[in-house]
């Protein structure tokens, strides 16, 4: 079994918004929970940890995933987009700009897997009906704003094709 | 809400994998998608000795048609490529239409076929599916490899007869519920609390009628409403050979609440699961019949 | 925030931190006998345990209230870890710290305990039957509070009626479940001899108080530091043991120390709330017009008081609630907060009030119904008046300003009442079931001082405070006792200052959150910001301004004329042209400035500190209208329109109240259909996860029509009012009642949410005599 993982921990090499990272991850250590402590980039949050309320939704290879649901070793040889890795330096993606101008966010605690979410949906379907869009964000909770300003801020963000591609 | 230890592997080939779980036994848990089983094991309520992920096996993500109009799937096929098939779409129309109603498009680009299968929750759209449409399940072992029916490969509330050492590799569906054109129809409802969750009460039919209306052929499924799904026998044969109408399909309404003897639980007690049963189980007659309006969701 | 920039408790992390778990208990009520450890300590990366009895000798019990006191509550003494008896499942009964989390919940599972199970009592009526075991010692029963109160005659009252109701209500346990759970970090400096406790809470300095009190130090031992919170919704309030528990935690190991809760442990232990019966009878003449009401509150309040108020909390909220916007004269309620072997009841949005809105809110459809009248008309006919206010209420309320059945009146046009009406009359005649639920209600917001004396609760401190400093470049800080879990005080509370002291908005920053850099004061919480912190900035401004004008005469060669600042600009009002920045004046008050000399007798620096403590509670209203559509066959509700109109008071920011408002009736919406903690008969919590508490995804809220209206509050700075609890009052029993409404025709009686599909299709059964 020598092409075979076998180990309590094991090395694992990914790139996370363009960055290549290499590090030695404890194997019951979930995705969330190694983006967040061993690379430190804590927009990544843990809503429920049973893969229930988005808020660690990411990009894995493109598609968005709950990353409370995957372990970290998975993501050997990965490339992952974080809420992180969204704008370009300084300049905040159409998405953020959209969600701070409607007040899509009130504490922002749901506010990195939304967005995160809201990005893979719109590659989808870049031209949504609102209920599109309700159905596309239907898998992340938000206790705050009930949700009509985020499905604004997502159609405003679908009006200006084309979505530019996140940490590119 | 940390998972305790375990040992992880990888295998990279599925003979690899076979000779893992032949070695590792019952303290093998395989992690395919991982959309039932992390969070069990994120809770600790799974506390699997050695998970064996799947994940790296190249050749079990596949949709292939067969020659009989059908199509086999690879067990570690995700549940969006299902989804967005159109192969799926042309031949097995029904099970596109039932994809969305599985959680959410996170959870699909993760959750594969196979997973939902081997998972076996009874309340799950999949494991209802492959039962209605007759499929077949490949189950390989290191040492040998079978073929079951759904019906023989369900046996209770997450319980199925996959031995130690085994792992559902394939699924086959065979042409039924063909697209509107052909003389099967098909309707798929479910009643949950909000969509995406698990179904308290849902229902497959499929639904061959003559060309004067006359029912020649009926598959009535029902999930959500024991330990494994179920067909509904006694409202089939009550609609073969009758003109469908608003009658008869009143009377499948009533045998199909008559037959079900569903469990309690959170969600929906058991006298509500036997009475909306029959209603959900009318609905996607009625979807059937006039499948070109029919609606897909409850 | 939008960039993945926000801080939040565990985001923090600290040199050296470990992690802390906690052991809870297995048994609703039980005797532990002994707590087996040694096999945790063995663990690699295990670092400590710490037990009840180690924490005991050290330790001041908490009481209900605590650190204040409150007439109507009975006392007993908990201590942040039980010594010798558990009274909930989940309860805490001890700590661990470990390396890491994973090793934490290692220990957990290492570490048995030994109970002995003990009769408990899961309901109120058990809690209240006669030989019931009591929960907690030193006390006869298990009731925590009671207290009558009411006014008028409700004999006479039902001697005149024409009409008499008597209804019972039932309201299930629910709970905010915020998206971040709660979360602490203890860190003990010992060469200082002083306690830093990161938490997510509202009210840090309030937090600060009860370290104190119970760890028996001086309150400038302890700083607590607040930082972002991802939603609070009342429950991060004070009063857990958790967070006591990590400060001995963080003092045995001389390490800092983190908890974060998780959602199951959120589900468990964090406070639950909205769990009552409510009993009343209702006297009514033949117009409709309520004559009086007698009501028995009984609150399930679980093992545990939480929360400042504590033990009346509900109770008294709700029993005061129930004679809403409406004149009426007679009034008698009996309040209960009765123990249970659940987990402790605490505060959440909407607390109390969603509860007496409801009722009087169904009475108001139900007298409808049996007289054949309009909803909006009874309504109409028992409104208290505009030229009627301020209003006394029988229940001791002082409602200070709103048109009630002005807002009642913009609700039916916004909605195009008589439309929908007509919509529904089509609708139910081709046999569809289509409803239309209206709420009109008062929300106490902002409580003072003397609201909490009226309840019989004292050593509660009600006001907020501001410390507004401008230094030397004249830049603004304003250091705030409130903490935002996501009402956006930053900008806010910025804009306030910016307008009140005529300076730009990008010049002025806020703080909070820190007890070491902020002022005292009670925090956020009773939808209070708006008018307690906002009142004391005002107060600040003011003061601030008028020594800025002081100071800018000298700049303006003594003139003795008005002068006024904009765009942080001081000028003469009789000659806009004479002007000097504020950045100069402020330089002089710092003595950075040779452009002038200040006589001697003007005190140096530009920094005030006010205090604000409302003189009443204000009292927002609005009126809310539910369109759902139900199917019979398989009691599903679908949500299909929602209009509100809303009177805040003076509005400060229209954005913000409009996220306030819509973010409030989403939660409302759940609360009415979806969300319910359920326990079985042995008190184990059945609904664990988010797979089982359900709260609203994007597709349970329909697209929600809003109106602002404005009536100031007399009592105010500014005439603002509290906003953040209104949208969940209002939508309550809104959608409860349109379900009602939809229902109708199959002669369905509601008095239980939420209305998931099972209960409606129980409704009808019930309602048509079937078994079910």
């Amino acid at each position: 079994m020598t092409s075979s993982y076998r180990a309590v921990t094991l090395p694992i090499k990914l790139t996370v918004n363009g960055k290549e990272y290499q590090s030695s991850v404890e194997v019951r250590k979930t995705l969330a929970d190694f983006l967040r402590d061993e690379l430190g980039l804590t927009g990544t949050h843990l809503g429920c940890e049973h893969g229930v309320c988005g808020a660690c939704t990411i990009l894995f290879n493109g598609d968005a995933v709950r990353s409370c649901l995957m372990l970290a070793v998975q993501a050997d040889g990965a490339n992952l987009t974080t809420v992180e890795g969204l704008a370009q330096e300084e300049e905040l993606h159409p998405l953020q700009q959209a969600f701070q101008e409607n007040h899509a966010l009130q504490c922002g605690f749901c506010t990195p897997g939304m967005l995160m979410t809201a990005y893979a949906f719109l590659q989808d379907t870049p031209s949504p009906t609102e209920e599109q869009v309700k159905e596309g964000i239907s898998g992340n909770i938000c206790r705050c704003t009930g949700y009509a300003p985020i499905i604004q801020a997502i159609l405003q963000t679908s009006k200006e094709p084309p979505v530019r591609k996140a940490g590119e | 809400m940390k998972p305790a230890k375990f040992e992880y592997f990888a295998p990279t080939s599925l003979a690899e994998a076979l000779e893992l779980l032949h070695e590792h036994g019952d303290d093998a848990k395989v992690l395919a998608g991982g959309q039932s089983l992390m969070p069990m094991i994120n809770m600790r309520l799974a506390r699997p000795k050695v998970v064996a992920d799947i994940n790296r096996i190249p050749d079990l993500d596949y949709i292939s048609p067969t020659p009989d109009g059908g199509l086999a799937i690879g067990a570690l096929t995700r549940q969006r490529s299902v989804e967005k098939s159109t192969d799926v779409k042309a031949r097995i129309p029904v099970l596109a239409a039932a994809m969305p109603s599985i959680g959410h498009f996170q959870i699909r680009n993760r959750g594969t076929v196979g997973g939902s299968i081997s998972h076996a929750d009874p309340s799950a759209e999949l494991p209802a599916l492959c039962f209605a449409l007759d499929g077949e399940f490949v189950l390989s072992s290191a040492s040998n490899q079978r073929v079951l029916k759904p019906v023989d490969f369900f046996i209770s509330h997450l319980t199925t007869a996959l031995e130690p050492g085994e792992l559902l590799t394939e699924i086959r569906l065979p042409a039924r519920a063909l697209a509107p054109s052909e003389e099967w129809r098909w309707g798929f409802q479910e009643v949950c609390r909000r969509q995406g969750d698990f179904a308290m009460v849902g229902a497959v039919s499929l639904l061959k009628l003559d060309g004067g209306g006359i029912c020649q052929s009926a598959c009535i499924t029902m999930f959500g409403v024991a330990g494994t799904p179920v067909r509904i026998r006694r409202a089939e044969e009550a609609l073969l050979g009758s003109r469908v109408n608003g009658s008869v399909l009143q009377d499948v309404s009533r045998i199909v609440s008559e037959e079900l003897d569903p469990d309690s639980d959170i969600h929906a007690s058991s006298a509500y699961r036997k009475e909306i049963g029959g209603v959900i189980a009318r609905r996607t007659l009625e979807a059937a019949i006039d499948r070109r309006n029919g609606d897909e969701t409850a | 925030m939008v960039r993945g920039r926000g801080r939040f408790l565990d985001d923090i992390k600290l040199p050296g931190m470990c992690y802390a778990a906690f052991v809870r208990s297995l048994h609703a009520h039980a005797n532990i006998t002994q707590i087996h450890v040694d096999e945790a300590l063995k663990i690699p990366g295990a670092i400590a345990v710490l037990t009840p009895e180690e924490v005991l000798p050290y330790v001041e019990p908490v009481r209900p209230a605590a650190p204040g006191s409150s007439e109507f509550a009975r006392p007993y003494d908990r201590y942040p870890l039980p010594p010798g008896k558990v009274a909930f499942v989940g309860e805490p009964i001890l700590a661990v710290a470990a390396e890491t989390p994973h090793i934490a919940e290692d220990m957990l599972d290492a570490i048995t305990i030994d109970y002995e199970p003990i009769p408990s009592v899961t309901d109120v009526d058990q809690s209240l039957a006669p030989g019931a075991p009591t929960i907690h010692q030193g006390m006869a029963d298990n009731i925590v509070f009671y207290r009558e109160f009411g006014g008028g005659d409700t004999d006479k009252a039902f001697q005149q009626a024409e009409l008499v109701l008597e209804k019972t209500f039932h309201f299930p346990r629910q709970t905010a479940v915020p998206l971040e759970g709660r979360g602490v970090i203890a860190s003990f400096d010992s060469g200082l001899d002083r306690l830093t406790i990161w938490t997510s809470s509202r009210s840090p300095h309030q937090s600060r108080s009860v370290f104190s009190t119970v760890m028996r130090l001086p309150e400038y031992s302890v700083r607590v530091i607040s930082p972002d919170t991802g939603g609070e919704f009342g429950i991060k309030g004070t009063g857990y043991p958790e967070a006591i528990v990590l400060a001995f935690l963080s003092k045995k190991i001389n390490r800092p120390v983190k908890w974060v809760e998780d959602r199951m442990e959120n589900l468990l232990a964090c406070a639950h709330a909205h769990e009552q019966r409510v009993e009343v009878s209702v006297a009514a003449r033949g117009d409709g017009s309520v004559l009086g009401i007698r009501s028995k509150v009984l609150v399930d309040q679980g093992a545990h008081c939480l929360g400042p108020t504590s033990a009346g909390l509900e109770p008294m909220t709700t029993g005061q609630s129930i004679v809403g916007p409406y004149r009426i004269e007679n009034y008698d309620c009996q309040a209960y907060g009765v123990l249970t072997n659940k987990c402790p009841g605490g505060p959440y949005r909407g607390v109390g009030t969603i509860q007496g809105v409801f009722v009087i809110e169904r009475i108001m459809d139900l007298i409808a119904q049996a007289l054949k009248l309009d909803p909006a008309e009874v309504r109409n006919r028992n409104f208290i008046q505009p030229h009627e206010l301020p209003y006394n209420t029988v229940a001791g309320r002082l409602y200070d300003s709103g048109d009630y059945p002005g807002s009642l009146d913009k609700l039916l046009q916004l909605s195009e009442y008589k439309d929908l009406r007509q919509a529904q009359q089509q609708a139910n005649s081709r046999g569809e079931h289509l409803g239309i639920g209206i709420s009109c209600f008062v929300e106490h917001t902002s409580t003072g001082s003397q609201d909490y004396h009226k309840r019989g609760v004292y050593g509660l401190p009600a006001f907020d405070s501001a410390t507004i400093r401008v230094d030397a470049r004249g830049n603004v800080t304003a250091a705030v006792s409130a903490r935002s879990t996501g009402q956006s005080h930053e900008s806010v509370f910025a804009n306030l200052v910016a307008r009140e002291l005529g300076v730009p908005y990008e010049t002025v920053k806020i703080l909070e959150g820190d007890t070491d850099a902020t002022p005292f004061g009670s925090g956020t919480g009773v939808s209070r910001s708006a008018v307690s912190t906002g009142g004391a900035i005002r107060l600040a401004a003011q003061d601030i301004k008028q020594k800025i004008l002081e100071l800018a005469r000298f700049f303006l060669e003594n003139e003795e004329g008005d002068l006024d600042i904009v765009d942080g600009e001081v000028f003469v009002l009789a000659d806009p042209s004479r002007r000097v920045s504020i950045a100069r004046v402020a330089a002089s008050a710092y003595d950075a400035s040779r452009e002038v000399s200040l006589p001697e007798n003007i005190e140096r620096g530009l920094q005030v500190t006010r205090s604000f403590d409302p003189p009443h509670q204000v009292f927002g209203n609005g009126a809310h209208l539910a369109v759902v559509r139900v199917a019979p066959d398989t009691g599903v509700v679908k949500l299909e329109k929602y209009f509100v109109v809303e009177d805040c008071g003076t509005i400060m920011d229209h954005v913000i109240v409009e996220g306030q408002v819509v973010g409030a009736v989403a939660m409302g919406i759940g609360n009415a259909l979806l969300e319910e903690l359920r326990y079985d008969d042995g008190g184990q919590l059945l609904t664990g996860s988010f797979m089982d508490y359900l709260v609203p995804t994007s597709l349970d809220i329909p697209e929600i029509q809003t109106l602002h209206t404005e009536s100031p509050s007399p009592f105010t700075e500014g005439g603002v009012k509290g906003v953040g609890e209104a949208g969940t009052v209002g939508a309550y029993s809104a959608v409860a009642n349109a379900v009602a409404d939809a229902l109708l025709p199959l002669g369905v009686e509601l008095t239980e949410p939420p209305v998931g599909p099972e209960r409606v299709w129980a409704m009808i059964n019930a309602a048509q005599g079937n078994p079910g």
